[in-house]
């Protein structure tokens, strides 16, 4: 088991190695900085902005921005999922906002929101708009596929709601929500700084991004679209952890009443 | 019998019942008062199962009427076990009766023959007559006024067959109960009321 992942570790670093190659490669081929800086001028210039504080500024900007868009998500997606599966006239109305939703172009949700809000607001509203469609169809299908055995064993038994919730429902959703995490966390982060640039949110990373463009700086541009993969990667890492240790998700013991454990190792 | 049983009855009157073009019942009664326990006996198709999802408030007559006492409590042994995999016994029987304490549990599962580690570990390592143990004491555990028992002793072993229907004789004492089975000698043994279905 540690051998194989020792032998994918090193075929993914290859991997990485190979295009860094191919990066240097094409600015060597290019030779003009600006239009595309080297791997090294980036490490360079990651380097140059890691110490200083208007860094870290900036991406706690960012970063509480999107993440409060993906939260809000997630909370709103469950509530209409939940909605929509407990009545049919709910999801007769949802059905087609979220679809609109999914559909529209982020841009023209971004121009909107410029009308009717300042900038400072836009990641957060952009990121709630592109993970709500994800995290309904996400629940709404993890509130569907629920075992519906268990349920009536719930309902025969009287079974206390919060209990049932904890015990059956919520473990029967953590798998769709784990997935929709994966898919939302990206594209929270992907929606959120093209918001920020458009809008150019000040403080944020996205007017890094706009600055770096203007200034033909694209050593800047590679280092904050770096700092974005690694804090969306980042994210994702984090909500997947946090899902994988709700006590119910898995075998665990019932009570602490008892030092045996209930599940065999 | 006194009024007062009768409004303590489970009632199905005129119930009538149907799959598509398939009539499962047709102008059904049964009664069903405390302290009695009635076996269904029949030939498979005859809705035995559909009886009693009826009784348990899981299905819906097509017409006629089911009557449950107020605040009446139901326990079942369903046709499946419908049990958490990965929980163990004592889990799964404290699933649903969280106020059940834990040496409640563990007595219920031994009196029906499961001891030491088979209590601890998770039921997809048990045995199918075992898991079926787990499912009969989560229902008697529950010490329900109505318990539904859809083929309760399916898949357990002759050897522990007559502890078990020991310890179910004594707990379905003074319940109401509805033994669903195929086994004339579980309806003898078990019942003081039988009810035929025809297919």
């Amino acid at each position: 088991m540690r051998r194989a992942g020792v032998r994918a570790l090193g075929s993914g670093a290859l991997a990485a190695l190979f295009w860094v190659a191919v990066w240097q490669g094409a600015a060597l081929a290019v030779g003009r900085d600006f239009l595309l800086a080297s791997p090294w001028q980036v490490a360079t210039r990651l380097v140059e902005l890691l110490p200083t504080a208007d860094f870290w500024a900036t991406v706690w900007f960012s970063l509480a921005r999107i993440a409060l868009g993906f939260c809000a998500a997630a909370v709103g997606g469950a509530l209409l999922a939940w909605a929509a599966w407990a009545s049919r006239w709910a999801r007769a109305l949802i059905a087609p906002a979220i679809a609109a939703v999914r559909a529209a172009p982020v841009v023209s949700f971004i121009i909107l929101l410029l009308l009717w809000t300042d900038s400072s607001r836009l990641p957060a509203f952009t990121s709630f708009l592109m993970v709500l469609p994800v995290m309904y169809a996400n629940l709404g299908q993890g509130l569907a596929q629920r075992d519906r055995s268990l349920l009536e064993v719930a309902w025969v038994f009287d079974v206390p709601l919060g209990r049932r919730l904890l015990a059956m429902d919520i473990p029967g959703v953590l798998p769709y929500l784990a997935a929709a995490t994966r898919a939302g966390v990206g594209l929270a982060w992907k929606a959120g700084v093209a918001a920020e640039v458009i809008g150019v949110a000040a403080g944020s990373i996205g007017e890094r991004l706009y600055a770096a463009k203007l200034h033909l700086a694209s050593a800047d541009v590679f280092a904050w679209t770096l700092v974005v993969v690694a804090l969306s990667v980042a994210c994702e890492r984090l909500v997947l952890w946090l899902i994988a240790r709700v006590p119910c998700a898995r075998p665990a013991p019932t009570s602490a009443d008892s030092p045996r454990p209930e599940v065999a190792p | 019998m006194s009024p007062r049983d009768v409004a303590l009855a489970v009632r199905l009157e005129a119930v009538s019942k149907r799959y598509r073009e398939v009539s499962v019942f047709d102008g059904l009664d049964l009664e069903v008062h405390p302290g009695e326990v009635w076996a269904v006996t029949g030939a498979n198709g005859s809705g035995k199962t559909t009886l009693a999802r009826l009784l348990l408030g899981l299905e819906r007559p097509d017409a006629g009427s089911v009557w449950w006492p107020t605040g009446l409590t139901r326990a079942a042994v369903f046709q499946e076990n419908r049990l958490c995999p990965h929980l163990s016994a004592v889990a799964n029987v404290r699933l649903v009766l969280p106020r059940l304490r834990r040496p409640a549990a563990e007595g219920e599962l031994r009196a029906l023959g499961l001891h030491g580690a088979d209590l601890t570990r998770p039921v997809s390592q048990l045995s199918g007559g075992q898991q079926r143990r787990v499912a009969l004491a989560r229902a008697l555990a529950a010490r329900a006024d109505m318990v539904v028992l859809d083929e309760p002793l399916t898949g357990v072993d002759e050897e522990s067959l007559p502890a078990v229907l020991a310890h179910l004789r004594v707990r379905l004492a003074g319940t109401m109960a509805v033994l669903i089975t195929h086994s004339n000698a579980e309806a003898r043994a078990l019942a003081s009321r039988s009810l035929h279905l025809p297919v």
